[in-house]
């Protein structure tokens, strides 16, 4: 019995003790990047010292007094918005008929809206670069934020099956009651969906927030510049030098880059990891 | 109601039905269906960057089969797409199995388990750009600190270990936390009594493991293994642009195609060559969602 106990209390240690090796492993670069941060470029250049030897704001005051920081931070910030508002609209749209109505051509709509998930954005972006740039849209947000209007595949999947979740009785007791389908959708689906909504917007700005592959093919001057480009360019560089990369800077820069969404985990991670649980479960 | 009553009915429903999905109808011909047929015209011109046109015919696609770079860079992706896959669902799997261990603090493991998944890849990379730096990266002053001289490996632009290091950093990727959160809900569903049962005739914990966790969530790793394979083709750029660069640092190792898309189609102005390599990339993509689509079909279980 002793021995038995003995097995279990080692186990646990074995255990524990490999959660917080893990652990450390997976923030580390969080670590790293707070901490460099706060470091001169010469010591961060030449310590590995987590805690700075001689602590600056330095870099942090580069960034907000001298550089277009808050520029950059508006351009996310209306990408979020424009890509959110219009993922949001058309995406549940969407959604409603193909988790709740019946109607020809169904499946295959379906099955098309997977297959797209399938393929890789990255793929279509050359093809799409001279689109948009035939358009006038290069060099802004609309290459980024016009197509959120009509309806992301992984968004209408989502919606899809959280809609699925809501007892279909309520639509059919809205419609003995008079409702039409375009009602049961305004009337009872869509506000019984405020969290689905939630999930979905913090899911996307999550996305948008920590985009870089799209912003690089289609921005192209300081004007338009996210936070991620301009961690590539802007922050990178020091003011008149093209060889010494900055790093201090892009440490702060990443620092309040990694802000957001820590918060957003800290306040809303039932709807974050239920929302990237659900896109990736049952389909 | 009559027949004709009915029909009118259905057909006022069915009208419904696609006024709802009309947006989807235009963003799937616009952003999808017309980019698709335009990239493959324009992989059959020598298209420029200004603009510029003619059409050459199948000259791209005999280049590409010529180039040596482009082989590279398509064993490079192929490579690159499988190991990730198995690495981070194998890693995602452990952080999963640990995290179920119910203890103390296990909000606390959750935090710093996932965070990395959240935030923006373009910042992971430069962290571990220096902490894998030649001079003053934490590497090397931990291995300084374990062997007692003074390690100065340059682990980016060392062909013998820029795949573990690149390995190792695909780890805290959005798609490793995403997979970590599934893992754990489908280890969750696993019946206890499965576990109790085994307990009883004393079986050790890999023979649990091998012989009731394993098949219990075989359809939850398939699933999150072929989804890791598409995120791997699609996220691997902005990971490795700020990492390696375009050309795919040290010597193209680590040129996955869509690093050479953006350098043939946006820096040596060929953008008719980067469709060609486009159409590649797209038909390799059509591959892994086909394997999906055939072995979920067979092995994930779909509530309906």
């Amino acid at each position: 019995m002793s021995k038995k106990a003995g097995t279990a209390k080692y186990k646990k240690f074995l255990i524990t003790l490999l959660k917080i090796i893990v652990a450390v492993i997976m923030f580390s670069p969080i670590i790293w990047i707070i901490s460099g941060g706060f470091k001169t470029l010469t010591e961060f250049t030449t310590s590995t010292r987590i805690i700075p030897k001689n602590p600056t704001v330095e870099a942090y005051s580069y960034i907000f007094n001298y550089s277009n920081f808050f520029k950059y931070f508006r351009n996310t910030v209306l990408l979020i918005l424009g890509t959110g508002v219009g993922t949001l609209l058309s995406s549940s749209l969407v959604a409603y008929p193909l988790a709740r109505m019946d109607f020809p051509g169904k499946n295959i709509f379906f099955t098309l809206i997977i297959a797209t998930m399938m393929v890789p954005g990255i793929a279509l972006i050359v093809p799409q670069y001279i689109m948009f740039g035939r358009l006038g849209w290069l060099d802004t947000l609309l290459p980024m934020i016009v197509p959120a209007f009509f309806a992301y595949p992984y968004n209408v999947f989502l919606f899809r099956q959280f809609f699925r979740s809501i007892p279909r009785e309520l639509d059919e007791a809205a419609i003995v009651d008079g409702c039409t389908p375009v009602g049961v959708f305004f009337r009872v689906l869509a506000p019984l969906s405020k969290p689905t909504y939630a999930t979905i917007a913090i899911l996307s700005s999550v996305f948008w927030w920590n985009e870089l592959t799209q912003p690089v093919f289609y921005i192209n001057s300081d004007q338009w510049r996210t936070l991620t480009i301009a961690l590539m360019t802007s922050f990178m560089y020091i003011k008149g030098n093209a060889f010494v990369i900055n790093w201090s800077t892009i440490m702060a820069a990443s620092t309040l880059m990694i802000i957001p969404p820590m918060l957003l985990y800290l306040f809303g991670s039932s709807y974050l990891v239920e929302g990237i649980k659900t896109s990736g479960l049952k389909g | 109601m009559g027949r004709k009553g009915r029909k009118n009915k259905e057909l006022a429903n069915n009208l419904t039905a696609y006024g709802f999905m009309l947006p989807w109808f235009i963003g799937f011909i616009s952003f999808t269906v017309f980019p698709v047929i335009f990239m493959f015209y324009v992989s059959l011109t020598n298209r420029k960057l200004n603009g510029v046109s003619q059409f050459v015919g199948l000259a791209n696609y005999k280049n590409l089969i010529a180039s040596s770079t482009f082989w590279n860079s398509f064993r490079v992706t192929i490579f690159f797409t499988i190991v990730m896959m198995i690495i981070t669902a194998a890693w995602a799997l452990l952080m999963a199995f640990l995290l179920n261990y119910k203890q103390k603090f296990n909000g606390i493991f959750q935090f710093c388990y996932f965070i990395p998944s959240v935030i923006p890849s373009v910042a992971l990379a430069y962290a571990f750009r220096t902490m894998f730096g030649k001079d003053a990266g934490l590497f090397n002053a931990l291995l300084s600190l374990i062997t007692g001289s003074n390690v100065k490996i340059n682990w980016l632009y060392n062909g013998r270990t820029i795949y573990p290091v690149i390995f190792f950093i695909t780890l805290f990727t959005y798609n490793t936390g995403q997979m970590m959160l599934i893992f754990r809900s489908g280890l969750n569903d696993v019946p206890a009594e499965l576990y109790e049962a085994a307990d009883i005739d004393g079986a050790s914990f890999w023979t649990k493991f091998r012989k009731i966790t394993l098949p219990m969530i075989s359809p939850v790793i398939l699933f999150n293994t072929v989804t890791g394979s598409i995120s791997a083709l699609n996220g691997s750029f902005a990971l490795l642009y700020p990492l390696t660069g375009e050309t795919g640092d040290p010597n193209k190792m680590t040129q996955v195609l869509s690093l050479l898309i953006y350098n043939e189609a946006f820096s040596n102005y060929k953008v008719g060559y980067g469709c060609a390599l486009s159409v590649v990339l797209f038909l390799l993509a059509c591959v892994f969602g086909l394997v999906l689509f055939g072995l979920s079909k067979k092995y994930v279980y779909y509530e309906n």
